[in-house]
């Protein structure tokens, strides 16, 4: 259960997040909405550990955050959580494959099981083909479903995605949506998306919209 | 256009670090190129003075050696016959003590030896007719490294006996081109007449020399004034020696043109490589602008064009500096080297030449990395090609090498060691990729089979070394550097080693010069002598202008083991050592031409040995060419103090002078140590900018790989971890270049032989006896 207590946090003296509470229970599928620059994407960011908020705390199954170290925030980030950025963000030194798997080979999670794993997942996205390129020669398309099967192949207990099909066709939007619904539904694994589309959020099973910095509904 | 070059400069103004490097790597390359023509300048302007300090006005020389009827030479002798017209100065070489130290001295008469050369003093203090012989003139050095000035005693050990002289003058350059202290010979000559009864007879009227120096009166050609000697019994058996035959026989300029030529090379390769590296940078960081720039509808042409633009910008700014810089460093480094007769020298053309050389370097290194850039989308088969093609060319020019005659090899060496850098410098990126992906498979299915990852930091360092362009040049600047160094290195090894060889000839602890036949027996007799021995040293030139040294001995046990020749050579036999053999394409039986002072002797090869230097071994006596020392062993067990004492002993009446092998040829080595030290020092002066270039392509590897490397901590990865990878990246990368410059120095083997064979020339020439 990830346990969001009353999170600021400001930009320049901006607030972005306005004391935004929440909670996400096992298993869920979080849809998150709201208008460019309504601190959507800070919030995921501070769910995930990769921002402090500047008040309020974050609890992963009660244990806040800002208590672990920083041995275990990492451990915590390869075995536990899949994050999938805004932009991507692969890394342009490892091919394709070695970016699906570096969480993995972090966690120490590389065995047959995850290997069959990520065959699954590749099929399904169709991927297959530029598993030995590297991200600078796919595109924008390609980098997100890469960045998606990243998040998913090491089966992690809860995945954070900010705008996962935003840069993919229709065809591909559904199929990654699919993906995450089979995920969710069959591993358990708890999903909490932001999107600006309603298509797209209505795959999860709650809805939340964020509007300057406060949630609305 | 003009927005593009208003893009450019902006792009200079924000990102500055590559400029910066490009500045600097082109005024290091305009500075060292021009000291080193400077060096070349000067150093003939130092050769030509140095000669004439040796010889003065004279025109031509007479020397005694061992093997002589007759102990000294008097120059009335030589007026005799040549007529009172001449003015000769007989002077006479002395091993001085100076407490601990030996220095080489000489004994005139001061009077006509101020004839010959022209003496210019520093400080001068009184010489009287009576005070002559108790007088000493020193150079400025001695004076220095002493602290000594005009009217200091001076104590030396002279011929085994000690005395005291009055410093009477300080001249600013050593006499005869050779000596730090040069005493009346009178003084000497009272010196031996205390054990001497027949000298005390004579007293002060006897002036004996071991070498005249003759300035003939303008109407008598030098080969006259021989020929009239050598018909006299008196000079039939002394060396007879043309000056002019001495100045052509000392050829050291063209080896300083070689070393200049080395020095280039090197600079250029240095050069062209960092800014080949800087370029590579700059073209990423400006990569997303110049897709703009397309896109807006720049040409191609424009981009590249720009790029000349931008290096003829830097050279603009880097080599007025480096050309400024450039005559205080070159006075500094001829400071150090030792000059005394040439300042520094910075031609025009020496200038010019260096401009021209180091900007055409530039535009090429530009134009190498716009012609690999341009393949890189299609011509990635070309790239490969590449280093292929290199590397066969190196075997062609091997043989190529091995066709032309010895004479003609230089260039065509020169030519190799540019193909060998060029090959490391495009081989090593796609061996390097090659090398990681093969680590990298292997340490993926090791963890596999362990089920966890092995040395995640190792092998996410492999991976990113092998995508990041950066790191691989980095590896191809700093293998071309280190084989470089290792080059170098191994060639000063071989260097000293050769000296080494050099120094160890002889087997014996002493040498005895202007020893005669009595003085031979006298050593002989000592208690403390096991055996002594006549030899010869001697720089010769074998063939048709080969410089080698050659040695003779009158028994094979004065010659070092090491040095192979277990019978001497016989008649008109000679030895030739493997190289000489393989240079001049000699064999058992061939005869050749050996030019030995004015004299050119014919002989045959009798045998080939390995000498470990370019040297003959030949029968001196049997050409009537006389021993020039004498070489002392002392007996197992005896004191070398004694030994000493008996030697001092045996010469006291005698102008023979005693002094250890080892300081013999040490006293003669050092100019040669000095040239080598100004060489390395060149080379590290180079080297600093190549370590520039490196330190900023590892820094730029980071630094635009900063938000990676937060992601691989985003991925999980402990900080720690990270830290690690970082290292790695840079030892995998160093790692590897060593492997390569070892590789590289290995395929170099055949092209090291031609170096050490350049070596050994330039340490001949500079080596002289």
């Amino acid at each position: 259960m990830i346990t969001a207590e009353n999170i600021v946090k400001s930009y320049h003296g901006e607030q972005v997040l306005k004391g935004v509470s929440l909670t996400v229970e096992d298993g869920e599928f979080v849809s998150i909405m709201g208008e460019s620059g309504s601190g959507k994407s800070t919030l995921l960011s501070i769910l995930g550990g990769f921002l402090t908020p500047d008040g309020g705390r974050v609890l992963w199954d009660g244990t806040p955050l800002s208590s672990l170290t920083e041995a275990r925030l990492f451990a915590l980030r390869s075995t536990r959580l899949g994050f999938v950025f805004q932009f991507f963000r692969l890394v342009p030194t490892l091919r394709v494959r070695d970016n699906m798997l570096l969480p993995a080979t972090l966690g120490g999670r590389v065995g047959a099981d995850t290997e069959d794993y990520l065959s699954e997942l590749v099929d399904r996205l169709q991927l297959g083909h530029l598993l030995g390129k590297y991200p600078t020669e796919l595109s924008g398309g390609q980098c997100q479903r890469v960045a998606i099967v990243r998040a998913l192949v090491y089966r992690p207990e809860t995945v954070i995605l900010d705008e996962p099909t935003g840069a993919l066709d229709s065809g591909m939007e559904g199929r990654v949506m699919a993906l995450l619904r089979h995920v969710n539904e069959k591993e358990g694994t708890t999903v909490i998306q932001v999107t600006h589309s309603q298509a797209v959020a209505a795959y999860g099973r709650r809805l939340i919209r964020l509007s300057d910095g406060e949630i609305c509904g | 256009m003009k927005l593009f070059y208003k893009h450019l400069f902006t792009s200079i103004r924000r990102r500055w670090g590559q400029p910066l490097i490009l500045v600097l790597t082109l005024l290091l390359s305009v500075l060292v190129t021009a000291m080193a023509f400077g060096l070349s300048a000067s150093l003939k302007n130092e050769t030509a003075l140095r000669q004439s300090a040796a010889y003065g006005k004279a025109d031509l020389t007479v020397s005694i050696g061992a093997g002589s009827t007759t102990r000294f030479l008097l120059s009335e002798d030589a007026t005799a016959l040549l007529g009172e017209e001449c003015r000769i100065a007989g002077l006479y070489e002395l091993p001085l003590l100076l407490g601990e130290q030996t220095v080489l001295g000489g004994a005139a008469d001061l009077n006509a030896y101020g004839a010959v050369f022209p003496l210019r003093f520093i400080a001068y203090g009184e010489i009287t007719e009576a005070s002559l012989g108790e007088v000493a003139l020193i150079t400025h050095r001695l004076a220095k490294e002493q602290g000594l000035s005009v009217g200091d005693p001076l104590s030396v050990t002279v011929l085994g006996r000690r005395a005291t002289y009055t410093v009477a003058g300080i001249t600013d350059v050593s006499f005869a081109g050779s000596y730090d202290v040069l005493l009346d010979i009178t003084a000497v000559t009272r010196a031996i007449a205390a054990g001497s009864p027949f000298l005390s007879a004579i007293g002060d009227d006897f002036r004996p020399a071991g070498t005249l120096y003759v300035d003939l009166p303008e109407g008598l050609a030098p080969e006259e004034a021989a020929s009239r000697l050598s018909a006299s019994p008196l000079f039939a058996d002394k060396s007879i020696v043309t000056v002019g035959s001495h100045v052509a026989t000392f050829s050291a300029i063209g080896t300083v043109d070689r070393i200049v030529t080395v020095i280039i090379l090197l600079t250029a390769v240095l050069g062209a490589a960092v800014t080949f590296c800087c370029f590579s940078i700059l073209s990423s960081q400006r990569s997303e602008e110049n897709a703009v720039f397309m896109a807006a509808g720049a040409r191609r042409l424009w981009l590249d064009l720009s790029q000349y633009a931008e290096i003829l910008l830097y050279f603009a700014v880097g080599a007025p500096l480096g050309l400024l810089l450039a005559r205080p460093a070159l006075s500094l480094l001829v400071g150090l080297a030792g000059f005394v007769y040439s300042p520094a020298v910075l031609t025009a053309g020496g200038i010019l030449s260096a401009l021209l050389i180091q900007l055409g370097v530039a535009l090429l290194s530009v134009t190498a990395f716009l012609l690999l850039r341009r393949r890189r989308g299609g011509g990635g088969r070309h790239r490969r090609l590449l280093p292929l093609a290199l590397a066969a060319a190196l075997p062609l020019l091997a043989v190529l090498a091995l066709c032309l005659p010895p004479s003609a090899r230089f260039p065509l060496g020169i030519v190799s060691f540019l193909f060998l850098f060029l090959f490391i410098f495009t081989l090593t990126p796609p061996l390097f990729r090659t090398v990681l992906r093969w680590v990298t498979l292997l340490l993926e299915r090791r963890g596999k089979r362990r089920g966890r990852p092995v040395a995640p930091s190792l092998y996410y360092a492999l991976k990113n070394t092998e995508a990041v362009a950066l790191l691989q040049n980095s590896a191809r600047l700093v293998a071309v550097l280190l084989s470089i160094l290792i080059l170098t290195a191994y060639l000063l090894v071989s260097t000293f080693g050769f000296l080494g060889t050099l120094r160890g000839l002889f087997c014996g602890e002493y040498t005895v010069s202007g020893g005669t036949a009595r003085c031979y027996e006298r050593i002989a007799s000592c208690e403390s002598v096991d055996r002594v021995n006549r030899i010869y040293l001697s720089s010769v030139t074998l063939g048709e202008g080969r410089p080698c040294h050659a040695l003779a001995a009158d028994a094979p046990e004065a010659l070092a083991e090491e040095l192979n020749v277990p019978l001497l050579p016989r008649g008109d036999e000679v030895v030739i050592s493997g190289e000489l053999s393989r240079e001049l394409s000699l064999r058992e039986g061939d005869t050749v031409a050996l030019r030995v002072g004015d004299r050119t002797l014919t002989l045959t090869v009798a045998a080939i040995a390995r000498l470990g230097t370019p040297m003959l071994v030949f029968d001196c006596a049997h050409h009537g060419i006389p021993y020039n020392m004498l070489l002392v062993a002392g007996k197992e067990g005896a004191s070398p103090a004694v030994l000493r004492q008996e030697l001092a002993a045996a010469t006291s009446a005698e102008l023979a002078g005693v002094l250890p092998t080892e300081e013999l040829f040490a006293l003669r080595t050092e100019m040669v140590e000095i040239y080598v030290a100004a060489a390395v020092a060149l080379l590290m002066a180079a080297t600093v900018f190549s370590v520039v270039g490196l330190g900023d392509n590892l820094w730029e590897s980071y630094r635009s790989r900063r938000e990676e490397m937060a992601l691989y901590a985003a991925s999980g990865m402990a900080a720690r971890t990270v830290r690690r990878m970082k290292a790695a990246e840079v030892a995998v990368t160093l790692l590897f270049a060593l492997l390569v410059a070892l590789l590289a120095t290995v395929i170099g083997a055949a092209l090291m032989q031609f170096a050490l064979s350049v070596m050994h020339d330039v340490l001949l020439n500079f080596l002289r006896y």
